[in-house]
């Protein structure tokens, strides 16, 4: 076969469109927003390209470094709530039917075909103080009472009434929304890994006398560990990105790192320092994922054959 | 007690989805100490009755009796069993000496206890100086032998051996049995193997259950199961046999009159009657220029079709009027090149003992 590498004018006329894509909707608008982030605001619309890090020296005031810290914090939490709730799911699938396989990896690609602002609108529907698990919970506790009633202790001398919780606008509902996008993304690279494992593997550490508990802490958790790794990075930085889920589910405490670059962009109208809040979100990604590349390549040494 | 077999498997059967019978009502019993092998084609169901011994299959039907105690309710990591995996299954995250001691690990021994019997284990293997690789620094063989030691070192009733030697190249492989042999007679562990060789079978175990279908066709010493074959499937599959179709009818005194047209009639000890074959294997055909006299012999005439040297001997195959050639294997017993050399189309003489055939029914 003839390599399209040798013939120069294939390589260009497949190369061309690509490459004019990511250098026009890609490069550019990032050297603008870098350039940005070393200018000064010098009018209402005007930015004028001094070279100067005030806008970098402002992110890093405390306040922000908090909002910064915040968004680490929460997007770790959801990545930890998503591995704990993923690999259960992960391990159920691989041992499902390969009929019922299909199936419930279907289920758990589902929610990507639904927008996200619509789901994100489905879950306050669910947590608000009218909504379907407050309502639920009132439901319950009426009975409960109806019943007891019968027993002479109704009219909420034992139980009630309900008082509705307060489960949206927090941290613990923007959590709760981010772990609810992210799952797939760590149900599915878990599903990989544990689908390429070999189950004699499993097999053998049984048939060495571990039971279900330790086979899976010191023989599955350790082989799925690049499929963990994957889970992690490819959660944890649009967790840390996430702008709908803190805007329309958080509190007035709830801003993440986005919102505040949202705001900077449209309210604040500031673009520079918004610029420059971009690209230290930028470098914590890029750090994330050289953390991801040193442990990888430790785990290369053992997964050669 | 230690004379009470320590694998008793009664009446055991294994349906997948309902209608397929994997294994089919075995009965089957291991002595103690003993080197026993299951052989069959693939399919026969010889690993699922092995994955039934280590817990990993649960029977449809019937019981599994290791040293005296019910396994029906016994879990794959409570049973005084341990198995090498077909594919070795060495755990990929753990150097060697780590992969040895899992099992002890499990049992929450001693630091030190483990330290010992990980180094006697390895050297019985003759692994001690490799201690700390990983299993991705090893060859196949060596890696073999990692779990051979993760095994042994649990000192188990009972070792299963899911072929084991079926991933090696034919060298080590013969290496790997003698030394199979040699481990089982210094540990005096009773080992079950499974493998569809039959000369693996042959070569190293004590008795063979030969299964096809799920069903057991013979249990017996190799050469028992050489020579005195139960019926045609277990002739068939261990070694080499001619089988000639005929017809037997009693004839008193354990024996039967067999008609098989190019042979003629032949009085024989059986019992088979009906549609039989007369079975006889290769090495125990003769040829001769002149007819025998011999009576105790079977003779028939016969043209030289194909033949293929082999040094030792020479595979003859001689037409005698059937569908399919008789073969004869003819050992070279001189160096005289003129005597051993048979050439196409050539006419001889081709006989056999009468005691050397085997009446075999369906």
């Amino acid at each position: 076969m003839e390599n399209w590498k040798s013939s120069a004018r294939a390589f260009w006329v497949s190369m061309a469109p690509p490459t004019f894509w990511l250098v026009a909707f890609f490069i550019i608008p990032l050297s603008l927003i870098w350039l940005y982030s070393f200018s000064s605001k010098t009018g209402i619309v005007e930015i004028t390209l001094d070279w100067n890090l005030r806008q970098y020296a402002r992110a890093l005031e405390p306040v922000y470094l908090g909002i910064f810290w915040k968004s680490i914090w929460m997007a770790a939490a959801t990545t930890a709530i998503c591995v704990v709730v993923a690999f259960p799911v992960a391990i159920a699938i691989v041992f499902s039917k390969p009929t019922m396989r299909m199936w419930l990896l279907l289920l758990v690609i589902l929610p990507f075909w639904t927008n996200l602002l619509i789901r994100t609108y489905a879950l306050i529907a669910v947590l608000r103080t009218n909504g379907f698990i407050n309502n639920g919970l009132d439901w319950l506790v009426t009975h409960a009472d109806w019943l007891l009633s019968f027993v002479g202790l109704g009219d909420n001398m034992l139980i009630g009434p309900y008082r509705p919780m307060a489960l949206l606008y927090n941290n613990t509902a923007v959590i709760f929304g981010l772990v609810y996008v992210h799952l797939p993304f760590m149900v599915l690279p878990l599903y990989a890994a544990l689908d390429r494992l070999d189950r004699s593997y499993l097999e053998a550490s049984l048939d060495l006398g571990a039971g279900h508990f330790r086979t899976f802490f010191l023989i599955v958790v350790p082989l799925a560990l690049p499929g963990i790794a994957s889970g992690v990075i490819i959660t944890f930085i649009p967790a840390m990105g996430s702008y709908l889920t803190p805007d329309l589910l958080g509190g007035t405490d709830s801003y993440m790192i986005a919102n505040v670059i949202a705001s900077q962009f449209k309210q604040a109208n500031n673009w520079p320092f918004g610029a420059a809040l971009s690209f230290l979100l930028m470098y914590a990604t890029f750090f994330a994922l050289a953390i991801r590349a040193v442990l990888m390549r430790k785990e290369g040494r053992g997964d050669r054959r | 007690m230690s004379d009470a077999p320590i694998i008793q498997i009664k009446n055991v059967s294994k349906l997948y989805g309902g209608t397929v019978k994997a294994v089919d009502g075995v009965d089957l019993e291991v002595k103690r100490g003993e080197f026993f092998a299951l052989l069959g084609p693939s399919g026969c169901g010889k690993t699922t009755l092995l994955r039934m011994l280590a817990g990993f299959e649960v029977p449809t039907g019937g019981q599994v009796i290791i040293d005296g105690q019910d396994m029906s309710n016994v879990a794959p990591n409570k049973r005084p069993v341990n198995m090498v995996f077909q594919s070795y299954a060495v755990f990929p995250h753990m150097s060697v000496e780590q992969n040895v001691g899992y099992g002890l690990k499990m049992e929450r021994r001693p630091a030190r206890e483990i330290k010992e019997r990980v180094a006697e284990a390895l050297d019985l293997v003759k692994l001690g100086h490799l201690a700390k690789r990983m299993p991705d620094e090893m060859s196949g063989g060596q890696r073999q032998r990692v779990a051979l030691a993760r095994a042994l070192v649990k000192r188990p009733k009972v070792l299963l051996l899911d072929e084991p030697l079926s991933a090696l190249d034919a060298k080590l492989r013969e290496a790997m049995q003698l030394e199979l042999v040699r481990l089982q007679k210094t540990v005096g562990i009773t080992f079950v193997i499974v493998t569809h060789d039959q000369s693996e079978a042959l070569s190293m175990a004590n008795r063979i259950a030969v299964m096809a279908q799920g069903k057991v066709q013979q249990v017996a010493p190799p050469a028992e199961l050489y020579e005195m074959p139960a019926n045609r499937f277990v002739a068939d599959f261990i070694g080499k046999i001619n089988m000639i179709e005929g017809d037997a009818v009693a004839a008193g005194d354990g024996a039967v009159r067999v008609t098989a047209p190019p042979l003629g009639e032949v009085t024989l000890s059986g019992t088979a009657t009906g549609k039989v074959a007369l079975a006889v294997r290769p090495e125990k055909i003769f040829v001769d220029e002149k007819e025998p006299a011999d009576p105790a012999l079977i003779k028939v005439k016969g043209k030289v079709g194909e033949v293929a040297y082999f040094g030792s001997y020479s595979n003859v195959f001689f037409d005698i009027g059937l569908g399919q050639p008789l073969q004869a294997d003819i050992s070279n017993l001189s160096r005289d090149i003129e005597e051993y050399t048979f050439k196409a189309g050539e006419e001889y003489w081709v006989y056999w003992r009468k005691s050397d055939t085997l009446v075999l029914g369906d």
